[in-house]
């Protein structure tokens, strides 16, 4: 009854939905047929329609395979380190920034914070490698003027994750931080007026008041980055990653990518690229309704 | 409704085409108009091209009445494979085809014509073109090479002079500083490198020799350095014994080969940044006068004695033969065959014209084509010399300080296509040390490589599956092995996991094609 009201009183609004229907339909909705493919021996040249059948033999072959075991793993551990120690990053700046109290300080300290999402990340994954060289590498170049060994970082499968969690931090934490922000300006003053007249102290106005009242925003970045572990930045990956800790830094992504555009198997990359996806539904399925458990906090859905 | 939309479109595809064809057959007779023709291939050297400027190729396109139009990518193997599956994906198959894959070789391309993609050639060949007649369908090895096991020829393939491609090198003038001779064995070849580290041989006072440099291509870093498995009777890749197809790194003796790098990888003699160097450390490192030892191209590498030469007066690089370990008689597998696997040609399905075409190509090979895509145009970039053709200025002392190879392709030689490189350009190509290295390689070392094979689009299924798991777990592991993350022994637990994921299989098919290509 109200909806077909609104639809009454305000045909603009809806009209300007069409195009995003129009968007999520083309762009988003039709694409999914093509997971058909994982089930086809897929050929570009017989197309789409005439490709023979495969069945499941893809799937088989990916969850046979030696490649299987090594990409969930590495997918699940950058996810899980980045979970781990990149997501509270950008919350402790964007509280430390808040409680900057010189205003052209924190335009600075955010500028400074923020600037690195804007270089591109070939950029950034050049300077790391460089910076990490055994040979010419300032990290090197330290340890050897205090008489150690230099380490070739790039070269060792351990450093991978830390590597490559520590440059996500570096990059995007500032921009990260900006949800936070926004979302700490939306805290009435007047609370922490009254904590100050109760008594409180930065750190009990902190726990008491700031935290609680951004919870939700924490909750909800954090499902969304739940569904991302499984989707790790491709292109970071693939920038920094080289042969020789191959097995340390393969994730999902890279490895579709590896086998479908370089190697042209179109049917096996789909079927690993499903696999993903489905993996990633689930995951973000079962942290909402965790998420829905804890009273007052936000979830997806 | 939709029949009679059915019908219209229909009549109009047919009055379209008829009219189309009217007009096709109103142009033949006069034979003046070109035939337009579109090319996708790879770029020979990184360096811009305009080929409607380069006069061999006006030539080319006058005589045989084409009128090409290139379509060129980078020769770098991600970008140009990448490349050419997404302009196949599109289905938007230019008329020429030159591609081949980044392992080399044309399987690729035998599996799309299997499937309709490129036209067979071998009536064209048999009905309209002479030249590829004799050198492709007469000759035995060239055609078993280039037939796709449908038993139908896809390409038109680059044929070579010469079959010596790599091997090794030493500074000469740094042997003479720190007083030794040419290495024979591993174990002479592991002093002399301890002598480069340790003897300051470039003599700047700084302990910064890297005693021995070898180029990966892609991700096989064995490209090179794997010719030391030769010294131990080893192979990196699949190998024939006694008539047995066999995977050269599940053979014991490659341990011998794993020990013997992990030894100078671990005492610093080979380029601490083989796995991870981009670039071309090759000419870097030797013009920064650090590097002594390599195996590599002969000819390109014999041309820094020129080029390094400018700036480094004693820099001398000359080549000696494959160091013996367990063997005791030096040899090496590594050749090209004569037919490339890096060069040659197709005609798309999509083609308006493929008699046209076949004679394009066929006129390439030609002897006048021959000149004209290795020599250019008389008087611009070649002149005759006791009737053979000699190189002038323009190519050898570039005016725009290009390199030889790059001047050559600048000029419309040597390109990636289906071309009959001729044994003048090899002569001139190399200077005396590489064509000294080459003969002698040729003449004492090289023994038969494993032979070109193809395989069923069935075959090629499993080995997509199964192959490349072994090949990632011999890189991997051998990568491990070599900066000693893994002992050489414990490569036997490689073997075993190779075996799991089914290494017999592979094993199979690869005996399967090579009997039915020996066979043939």
């Amino acid at each position: 009854m109200r909806r077909a009201k609104s639809l009454h009183d305000d045909p603009a609004l809806w009209i300007m939905l069409i195009p995003v229907i129009l968007y999520l339909l083309l762009f988003r909705y039709i694409p999914i047929s093509g997971v058909l493919i994982a089930l086809k021996r897929f050929s570009p040249f017989l197309g789409f329609l005439k490709s023979p059948w495969n069945g499941l033999e893809y799937f088989r072959q990916f969850f046979s395979s030696i490649y299987f075991e090594r990409v969930l793993r590495n997918t699940l551990v950058l996810g899980g380190y980045y979970l781990a120690f990149a997501f509270p990053v950008p919350i402790i700046l964007a509280l430390m920034l808040n409680s900057v109290r010189k205003p052209r300080l924190k335009k600075a300290f955010q500028t400074v914070t923020l600037l690195p999402h804007f270089v591109s990340f070939v950029v950034i994954a050049g300077i790391a490698i460089n910076l990490l060289s055994p040979r010419t590498g300032v990290v090197n170049l330290f340890r050897q003027s205090i008489g150690l060994e230099p380490i070739f970082f790039m070269q060792q499968q351990g450093f991978f994750p830390f590597i490559y969690t520590f440059i996500r931090i570096f990059k995007e934490s500032g921009y990260e931080a900006i949800v936070y922000l926004a979302a700490l300006t939306a805290i009435d003053p007047t609370l922490y007026e009254a904590a100050e007249v109760d008594g409180a102290g930065r750190w009990r106005q902190l726990t008491a008041i700031t935290l609680p009242s951004i919870m939700p925003t924490i909750v909800l970045m954090f499902l969304v980055r739940i569904g991302n572990i499984v989707s790790v930045s491709f292109e970071e990956v693939l920038l920094l990653q080289n042969d020789v800790i191959l097995e340390t830094s393969e994730v999902i992504s890279t490895f579709v990518y590896r086998r479908g555009l370089l190697g042209a198997d179109y049917s096996y990359a789909t079927a690993v690229g499903l696999f993903e996806t489905v993996f990633a539904l689930i995951l973000v399925v079962s942290s909402n309704s965790i998420a829905r458990r804890f009273k007052n906090a936000a979830s997806l859905w | 409704m939709s029949k009679k939309l059915l019908v219209v479109l229909l009549v109009a595809l047919f009055v379209g085409s008829a009219f189309l064809a009217c007009k096709k057959e109103a142009a033949t007779p006069v034979a003046t108009e070109p035939t337009a023709l579109s090319v996708w291939a790879v770029i020979a050297a990184e360096i811009p091209l305009v080929p409607e400027e380069i006069a061999a190729w006006n030539v080319i396109e006058r005589k045989t009445n084409t009128n090409l139009n290139w379509n060129f990518v980078s020769s770098l193997s991600e970008v140009k494979d990448q490349q050419f599956n997404l302009m196949v994906a599109s289905g938007d198959i230019p008329d020429i085809v030159a591609y081949y894959e980044k392992s080399g070789g044309h399987t690729t391309v035998m599996k799309l014509g299997s499937e309709g993609a490129f036209v067979p050639l071998e009536n064209l060949i048999a009905q309209h073109a002479p030249n590829l007649q004799k050198r492709i369908l007469n000759d035995p090895a060239v055609r078993e090479a280039v037939t796709a096991p449908d038993g139908h020829i896809y390409h038109v393939p680059m044929l070579s002079a010469l079959s010596a491609a790599r091997g090794w090198f030493i500074r000469d003038d740094w042997l003479a500083k720190v007083g030794m001779q040419k290495p024979k064995t591993t174990e002479e070849l592991y002093r002399v490198l301890v002598a480069f580290r340790d003897m300051d041989p470039n003599g700047n006072g700084k302990k910064d020799e890297i005693p021995m440099l070898a180029r990966r291509r892609g991700e096989d870093w064995a490209y090179n350095l794997g010719a030391l498995a030769y010294a131990f009777n080893a192979d990196v890749d699949f190998v024939l014994r006694d008539g047995k197809v066999a995977y050269g790194p599940a053979e014991p003796q490659y341990r011998d080969y794993l020990a013997y790098i992990a030894r100078l990888y671990g005492e610093k003699l080979i380029d601490q940044e083989i796995l991870t160097r981009g670039g071309n450390p090759r000419d870097a490192l030797l013009s920064q006068n650090v590097a002594g030892v390599l195996h590599d191209w002969f000819a390109s590498t014999a041309d820094l004695n020129t080029t390094i030469g400018k700036t480094l007066p004693d820099f001398k690089l000359t080549h000696f033969a494959p160091p013996m370990g367990t063997v005791n008689k030096p040899f090496t597998r590594i050749q090209q065959s004569l037919v490339r696997a890096d060069g040659g040609w197709s005609i798309s399905v999509r083609n308006p014209d493929p008699v046209a075409t076949i004679k394009l190509m066929d006129f390439i090979y030609s002897d006048e084509g021959i000149i004209l895509t290795n020599f250019g145009v008389e008087g611009q970039t070649y002149t005759m010399n006791n009737g053979k053709p000699q190189y002038l200025a323009a190519i050898t002392a570039n005016p725009n300080g290009m390199g030889m190879h790059e001047s050559l392709v600048s000029n419309g030689a040597q390109w990636k296509i289906g071309m009959v490189q001729s044994i003048d350009y090899e002569r001139q190509f190399a200077n005396a040390i590489a064509t000294e290295a080459r003969l002698d390689y040729m003449q004492n070392y090289i023994v038969p490589a494993f032979p070109l094979l193809s395989f069923t689009a069935e075959e090629a299924e499993t080995l997509k599956d199964k192959l490349s798991q072994i090949r990632t777990l011999t890189n991997e592991m051998s990568a491990r092995v070599m900066v000693g993350a893994m002992s050489a022994a414990d490569f036997a637990n490689t073997v075993s996991e190779m075996q799991k994921v089914g290494l017999a299989d592979v094993l199979k098919i690869y005996q399967t094609a090579y009997d039915r290509t020996i066979r043939k």
